[in-house]
């Protein structure tokens, strides 16, 4: 233990004394610099913009240092032959990879650290000079509460319940509606005035969206009360309502249905939800930079079984490409599902297909079957064994100044752990054997 | 293998082989090697005759192709064994954004010496190899007779048992390879076992107890220094006060046995000569031999 600490400490010293963190230190510094002038419709988007793009810069600035970094830390050891004078020393092979590995991430969390240090500061001062300008939304992290059940009904068709993560559809011309049901609401957690349900619903039809009738209903009261909304794409709406609507028991339904026939509307159970009262966006600051270090504390590992057995420049390569497909794995599995199933496609294409009519689409050959049954186990696989970064991400809490759930965190810092053990045991077991001269 | 040796191999051979497993070169063939404890024993040999292989198996950063050896009665690459070995490699390879406190101190750090003690034996030792006008100097500025010395503390930062040397005087001047030189036969007389390797042949025959010559991962001769380098056919007598006189009644006065005789010893050949003959040797066995 204490010669990995020994080991990290020297790591995280060496590390800082070459030349790549400090560039793209500066690099990051620079362009989150240049934020300020960012160009921007409204003081919201402007801030919006600016906290997406810090975050997303000092992610992607954090993981650069580190594949860099990790890649060729052991490369550059044997090349340089450094690894000699460490491994003819009482440190055994694992205590090396440890203690490497450790360092590492020690060094790119502090760059990280720094990083966000100054995109908070700069958020803090968009969201300051934007203020006076008339800011719908201030710094803040809203916390959502969502409905426990969603239910679709459609004339004629009766009720359905929708499962979590399915889609259903509403168009203004089926008569539909769709309900969402909350249960164990605690009052103490609204403001005392007026309760606010936030949403982002798939529009299509229209690109400048439509108008959808919202009808909260107290269900031990009966009381009922009334609200329109416009949506528009891509765009999240809020409706409110009065906070005597709430029942003392804590439950709510609340009723949505399409004002006008041609617009069709995609809604899931998480599309809609209440709006506690918010909590802190420095504290949501710093669950972000804690998000984007779990992030680190993968792709740190990652790195390093690939330095375990390839040289320098492969094994920064093979780290960026992993990285890259890590974020996409959801689009992999899509596109594998797609691969026997032609006309489901990727990106939702079956429902744009239903909207407007039946698509042609020409039978396989076997052997093209064949092909794609392989390639989409293949792709399958692959999209299994990656860590799913895109749930790393917290751009778009940040952006939609929703607070991250600490549950969330905890479970991803498990998947994380769990996931540099089992990275460090693999290399482990490559460097184990390894020749480290010749 | 049970050994009271410091050092023993037993068949000791390395191939390297290629990307597809292919052997490329026999580096180390049956190497059959003791050292005993407290000795200085020096390996010589040409460029590429396996010396410095040899020392990379003892230290388990390579692993052999057949064979095996035993390091303080360890196998090579022994964690616990790594604490009482000092070994400096045949270039000094260190972290080079480092300076030379902080070099020994990290190493310090890995054998878990405690922080007091440590910069005590940091401070000796800088003053040892005589690097105390460049002790906050980063390694990068060195040049290679100063990485030679902080080499050198580094490797005896742990006050090893068994110390391996891989051409310790490489690109020293002569009085820096001297006070080298100086400090190896001090080790000795601590009790230390120091295996080097070298193809300067004095820095061999000044120090070194017992030497082996290696030739293309051959072992060609192994024995004590004096043993090796002693003509036994040849007397040499060496007279003291010789007078012309005398010198011309030389031969009589042998014959008589009437000169003070200062000295009878076997003259020597140098380190050199040996070395040289060595190598000739097996060049006209590879000739003689086909293939």
């Amino acid at each position: 233990m204490k010669t990995v600490a020994a080991l990290a400490k020297h790591t995280f010293k060496d590390s800082l004394r070459k030349k790549t963190p400090l560039v793209i230190f500066f690099l990051a510094l620079v362009l989150l610099g240049c934020l300020q002038f960012l160009p921007a419709i409204t003081p919201d988007d402007r801030l919006k913009l600016v906290q997406v793009v810090s975050s997303k810069a000092a992610t992607f600035f954090a993981i650069v240092v580190a594949i860099f970094l990790a890649a060729s830390s052991i490369p550059v050891d044997i090349e340089d032959k450094t690894i000699y004078s460490v491994l003819t020393k009482p440190v055994s092979r694992l205590a090396y990879i440890l203690g490497k590995t450790v360092g590492l991430i020690l060094v790119t969390g502090t760059i990280l650290l720094l990083m966000s240090l100054i995109s908070y500061g700069v958020v803090r001062l968009v969201a300051l000079q934007a203020a006076p300008k008339g800011l719908a939304e201030p710094l803040m992290a809203k916390i959502p509460l969502y409905a426990s059940s969603l239910i679709h009904q459609a004339e004629g068709e009766g009720a359905a319940q929708v499962p979590p993560g399915e889609m259903a559809g509403l168009s203004g011309s089926g008569k539909m509606e769709a309900q969402w049901q909350w249960e164990g609401i605690k009052i103490s957690d609204f403001p005392a005035e007026e309760i606010a349900l936030q949403g982002r619903f798939l529009v299509l039809g229209r690109v400048t969206g439509g108008t959808m009738k919202f009808v909260a209903i107290n269900p031990t009261s009966g009381q009922k009360e009334e609200a329109l909304a416009k949506l528009k794409p891509y765009e999240n709406f809020t409706v409110s309502f009065p906070a005597s609507i709430l029942a003392p028991a804590g439950a709510l339904k609340v009723v949505a249905s399409a004002e006008e026939p041609e617009i069709y509307f995609g809604v899931t159970l998480r599309d809609l939800f209440l709006l506690k009262k918010p909590g802190s966006f420095t504290i949501n600051f710093l669950k972000s930079v804690v998000l984007i270090f779990l992030q680190l504390l993968v792709i740190v590992p990652i790195a390093v079984v690939g330095s375990s057995f390839l040289s320098a420049p492969v094994s920064v390569t093979f780290s960026f490409f992993i990285y890259f497909c890590s974020n996409i794995v959801e689009l992999m599995r899509a596109l594998a599902h797609s691969l026997t199933e032609p006309g489901t496609g990727v990106f939702g294409a079956s429902i744009i297909g239903h909207v407007h009519g039946p698509v042609e689409i020409p039978e396989q050959t076997l052997v093209v079957k064949i092909i794609n049954t392989i390639l989409k186990y293949f792709i399958y696989a692959i999209s299994y064994i990656l860590p799913d970064f895109s749930k790393f991400a917290p751009a778009n809490f940040l952006a939609d100044k929703i607070d991250i759930p600490l549950r969330a965190i905890l479970l991803l810092l498990a998947y994380a752990l769990l996931y540099a053990a089992s990275l460090l045991t693999v290399s482990f077991f490559i460097f184990r054997r390894r020749e480290v001269g010749k | 293998m049970q050994t009271d040796f410091a050092v023993e191999t037993k068949d000791l051979t390395k191939v390297y082989v290629d990307f597809w497993g292919r052997p490329k070169v026999r580096a180390i063939d049956r190497l059959n090697l003791s050292i005993n404890r407290g000795e200085i024993f020096g390996l010589l040999g040409p460029n590429g005759s396996g010396k410095t292989t040899t020392i990379k198996l003892l230290l388990g950063l390579i692993f052999p192709t057949a064979g095996e050896a035993v390091v303080l009665g360890h196998p090579p690459g022994d964690v616990a064994t790594n604490s009482r070995i000092g070994f400096l490699p045949e270039e000094s390879y260190l972290y080079r954004f480092l300076n030379a406190e902080e070099t020994l101190d990290f190493y310090g750090q890995i054998f878990h010496i405690p922080r007091r003690e440590r910069k005590r034996r940091v401070a000796d030792l800088i003053e040892t190899v005589g690097l105390s006008f460049a002790r906050k100097r980063p390694l990068k500025e060195y040049s290679k007779g100063m990485s030679r010395r902080i080499g050198l503390a580094q490797a005896l930062i742990n006050d090893p048992d068994l110390i391996l040397l891989d051409e310790p005087t490489v690109g020293l001047d002569p009085i820096g390879s001297r006070e080298i030189k100086d400090l190896i036969l001090e080790l000795k007389k601590q009790g230390k076992t120091i295996l080097l390797s070298s193809h300067l042949l004095a820095d061999v025959e000044d120090v070194c107890d017992r030497i082996a010559i290696l030739d293309k991962g051959h072992l060609q001769v192994v024995g004590e220094v004096d043993d090796l380098l002693s003509l036994k056919d040849t007397l040499e007598i060496r007279v003291r006060r010789i007078s012309p006189e005398l010198r011309d009644k030389i031969e009589a006065l042998l014959r008589e046995n009437d000169a003070e005789l200062v000295s009878t010893e076997h003259p020597s050949r140098t380190l050199e000569d040996l070395f040289l003959k060595t190598i000739e040797e097996t060049k006209s066995e590879d000739r003689s031999s086909p293939g």
